[in-house]
C-alpha cells in the first residue's frame, strides 16, 4: 500500500508486463492517447473512455475574490478546466475498503462525533445516557457518602450485637465474625452493660431461645454477607436504662411527628410502624430503577428514616444489604418481647439517620435562606436605585434655576466689565477733550459728555497716540459727531482698531458664540467677521486654527435690547451670506 | 468523443488496427487501475495527474425531508490537469 507517484515509464512497464506489447508500442499508444484526448477536450469535446470514465472541459465563472499580497479585491476571471469523472465501475473497484458501509438516517438530536472510524457509529443514544448517567451519578455520590457511614454505624451496632450474643447463647459453635468496634459511646456502653450482666436470669426469658436459633440459621446462610446482620441483643434491666436515655436524647432532637412524651413504650410503638413502613419502601424501591426522584417525594413525609434509607437505597448494593437488614430484624419485629431491642437498633439508626437527615435540613434551610436572602437583597437594591434616580432628578430641577441665574450673572459681570473699561477709558478722552478745549475755543458743550464712545472709535489704542493728533481730527470730527445720531453710527464706516480680545478659532467655535459671548447677541458676529475679514473668506466657513480679533464696538452698535442694532446687524449678516 | 471514436482516432494515428488498439486500451486501462487500488497515484506529464483521495464521513441533509443521514468516508478517484493543459484551454478563448 504504498503511496508511489507513478509516471508513464513505470505504467509502460507494467504494461510490457502484462504482456503482448512493446516498450515502444505501449509508449507511442499512451502518447498517442492522451493528444487524442487533448485534442477533444480543446475543441471543446467531451471524451468518454469505457471502463474508466469521461473527460470534460469545464466552464468556470468569474469570481470576486481578494488579491492573496495585496489584500485588494479581485475579480478571477473565467476559466475551463479538464475535469474527469470515473465510470461506476472504476468507483466501485477503487472504493473496495470502504465498499460494505451505508449511510444511515439520523435521529434528529443526534450529534456524531468526529472519530475517523471506518465504521459508521450509532452514537447519538450512547451520548444522551451518558449525560443523564453523569447527573445521576452526581447526585448518588452525595447519597452514597451518607449511605457508607450509616454503613458504619450498622455494622457497629451488628458488632456489639454478636459479642452480646457469644455472651448469651453458648449452642453456636460457627465462626462469626465480629466487626471492629468502634467509638460509638452507645454501643460501647451497652457492650459493657452486657458483661455485667451475664448472669441474669430474668432477662434472659425476654428473649425466647427458638428465636434466637432461627435467627442463628439465617446467619449461617449470611455469614459471607459479612456484618450486616442486626442480631438481637440480650436485654438487660441496665440497658434499658440507657436506651430510655438515648431515647430521651432522640426525643430532644427530634422535629418529626412522631413526637410523643412519656415512656419508652410509646416510642417503641411509634417507631415500631415507621420501621415497618422503611421495609416496605425499601423491598419496593429495589424493584424500581432508582432515581433522586423517589427520596424528594420522600423528603416530603415527615419521617426521618424514609429519607435516609431511600438515600441508602439509591446504591443497589446498599439496598441489598439493607434488605437482608431488614428481613432479620422483620421477624423480630411484631413479637412485643423483643421490641426492645429492635427498640435499641432502631435509636441508633434513628440516631444516625437523624445525624444525616438534620444535615440535609441544614443544607435545605440553607438554600432556602439563599433564595431569600437573595430575592431580599435584589429588592433593596432596586429601591435603592430608584431613590437614587428620583433624587438626583429633584435636585436638578430644583438647581436649574440657580444654575440659570449663575450664568447670567456672569454675562452681566463681563458685560459691566467692558462698559467700565470702555467709561474709563472714555473719561480720559474727556479729560484731554477739556484740556483741549481749553486751549481752542471750540465748544465743549457741543461735546456730548457721556456720549465719548463715539470718539473712540477713531482713537488709538494707547493714551499717548492720542495726544498729538488729536487736535485735528476731533476739529474736525466733532461736528460730525455733534450730530451723531443712531443712524450715524449705521452708516459711519467701522474702523475696528481697538480689540477687546484675541481667539482662535478651533472646531467647533463660531463667530456667532464669540459674538454673543462679548456682545450679548448672536447677531453681532458680523462686527467680529468684518474685523477679521482679511482672514475670514467665507463666513460660512471659518478655518480653524486662526486667530481672530474681538473688536471694541460702540456699544450702540452691539446693543443686544435695541431693536435697531439687531436689525442692522441683521442687515449686514444677510449682506455677508449671500 | 466516444470510446470508439478514439480508438479509431488512435488506430488511425498509429497505424495499427482498431482491435490491436483495444488491447492495448484495456492493457493500459488494467494497469492504471491495479497501480491506482494500490493507492498509488499515477502522473502523466503535460496532462495531468490521477489521484486515489478518501473522503471523510459527513452528515447530509435532505433539502426538502430535512432527514439527516450519515454518509460514510469513501475512496474516490481525483484527476488533477497539469498547468500546461490548463494553459493550452485557456488560451483559445
Amino acid at each position: 500500500m504504498s503511496k508511489d507517484k507513478l509516471s508513464i515509464s513505470e505504467i509502460i512497464d507494467m504494461m510490457i508486463k502484462k504482456g503482448n506489447t512493446g516498450k515502444r508500442e505501449a509508449e507511442e499508444f499512451i502518447k498517442n492517447l492522451l493528444a487524442t484526448i487533448e485534442e477533444a477536450l480543446l475543441s471543446g469535446e467531451n471524451v468518454k473512455v469505457k471502463g474508466f470514465g469521461t473527460f470534460k472541459s469545464q466552464w468556470n465563472e468569474a469570481r470576486r475574490s481578494v488579491d492573496v499580497n495585496t489584500g485588494n479585491d479581485i475579480i478571477i476571471p473565467g476559466f475551463y478546466r479538464v475535469v474527469f469523472q470515473p465510470d461506476s465501475d472504476l468507483r466501485e473497484v477503487i472504493n473496495e475498503p470502504f465498499a460494505h458501509l451505508q449511510t444511515i438516517l439520523l435521529a434528529d438530536d443526534s450529534v456524531v462525533s468526529d472519530e475517523k472510524n471506518n465504521v459508521p457509529d450509532i452514537l447519538s443514544p450512547a451520548k444522551d445516557m451518558d449525560q443523564s448517567n453523569e447527573k445521576a451519578d452526581a447526585g448518588l455520590s452525595f447519597f452514597s457518602a451518607q449511605a457508607a457511614e450509616i454503613k458504619d454505624i450498622l455494622l457497629d451496632i451488628n458488632a456489639l450485637n454478636k459479642k452480646s450474643k457469644n455472651n448469651t447463647i453458648v449452642q453456636e459453635d460457627e465462626p462469626i465474625e465480629i466487626a471492629e468496634n468502634n467509638n460509638d459511646n452507645i454501643t460501647h456502653r451497652l457492650n459493657t452493660e452486657n458483661q455485667h450482666n451475664v448472669g441474669d436470669t430474668n432477662n434472659d426469658s425476654i428473649i425466647d431461645p427458638d428465636d434466637s436459633i432461627t435467627y442463628l440459621d439465617d446467619e449461617e446462610d449470611n455469614v459471607d454477607s459479612t456484618n450486616q446482620i442486626i442480631t438481637p441483643i440480650t436485654d438487660q434491666s441496665q440497658e434499658f436504662d440507657i436506651v430510655r436515655d438515648v431515647s430521651l436524647l432522640y426525643y430532644e432532637q427530634d422535629t418529626s411527628e412522631n413526637k410523643e412524651t412519656g415512656s419508652v413504650a410509646d416510642e417503641a410503638h411509634a417507631i415500631q410502624p415507621v420501621i415497618n413502613e422503611e421495609e416496605e419502601k425499601i423491598s419496593s424501591i429495589e424493584d424500581e430503577d432508582l432515581s433522586l426522584v423517589i427520596s424528594k417525594e420522600q423528603a416530603e413525609e415527615t419521617s426521618d428514616e424514609k429519607e435516609v434509607v431511600t438515600m441508602l437505597s439509591t446504591d443497589n448494593d446498599e439496598a441489598e444489604a439493607m434488605n437482608t437488614d431488614e428481613a432479620t430484624m422483620s421477624p423480630e419485629t411484631p413479637e412485643e418481647p423483643l421490641f426492645e431491642p429492635v427498640h435499641v437498633t432502631a435509636i441508633e439508626n434513628n440516631l444516625n439517620k437523624e445525624q444525616t437527615t438534620d444535615e440535609l435540613k441544614s443544607v435545605k434551610i440553607e438554600d432556602e435562606n439563599d433564595d431569600k436572602k437573595e430575592k431580599k437583597s435584589k429588592v433593596p437594591l432596586f429601591l435603592l436605585a430608584l431613590s437614587l434616580l428620583v433624587a438626583s432628578g429633584v435636585t436638578a430641577y430644583f438647581l436649574t434655576p440657580y444654575l440659570n441665574q449663575i450664568r447670567k450673572e456672569k454675562k452681566n459681570q463681563k458685560r459691566l466689565e467692558y462698559i467700565a473699561d470702555s467709561l474709563s477709558t472714555a473719561k480720559k478722552v474727556q479729560q484731554i477733550l477739556d484740556s483741549i478745549s481749553n486751549l481752542n475755543t471750540i465748544n465743549t458743550d457741543t461735546l456730548p459728555a457721556a456720549d465719548t464712545t463715539v470718539v473712540l472709535d477713531t482713537l488709538p489704542s494707547s493714551l499717548s497716540e492720542v495726544k498729538p493728533t488729536k487736535p485735528s481730527t476731533v476739529q474736525r470730527e466733532e461736528p460730525q459727531k455733534n450730530n451723531a445720531s443712531a443712524e450715524d453710527i449705521y452708516s459711519k464706516p467701522r474702523k475696528y482698531t481697538e480689540t477687546l480680545a484675541v481667539e482662535r478659532m478651533v472646531a467647533g467655535s463660531q463667530l456667532t458664540k464669540f459674538a454673543r459671548r462679548y456682545y450679548g447677541h448672536s447677531y453681532f458676529w458680523v462686527y467680529i467677521y468684518e474685523a477679521n475679514k482679511s482672514k475670514i473668506k467665507n463666513p460660512n466657513n471659518v478655518p480653524t486654527g486662526i486667530e481672530i480679533k474681538i473688536p471694541k464696538l460702540d456699544s450702540r452698535l452691539v446693543d443686544a435690547n435695541s431693536q435697531e442694532s439687531l436689525n442692522y446687524a441683521l442687515k449686514l449678516q444677510s449682506k455677508y451670506l449671500k | 468523443m466516444n470510446n470508439k471514436e478514439l480508438l479509431t482516432s488512435i488506430a488511425a494515428k498509429m497505424n495499427i488496427s482498431k482491435e490491436r488498439a483495444n488491447e492495448l486500451m484495456t492493457n493500459f486501462l488494467d494497469c492504471c487501475v491495479s497501480s491506482l487500488k494500490e493507492d498509488n497515484s499515477i502522473g502523466f506529464q503535460s496532462f495531468g495527474a490521477f489521484e486515489v483521495v478518501k473522503r471523510e464521513e459527513r452528515i447530509s441533509v435532505h433539502p426538502q425531508t430535512k432527514e439527516r443521514s450519515l454518509v460514510p468516508p469513501k475512496l474516490v478517484l481525483s484527476f488533477k490537469q497539469s498547468t500546461i493543459l490548463k494553459e493550452k484551454i485557456n488560451a483559445k478563448f
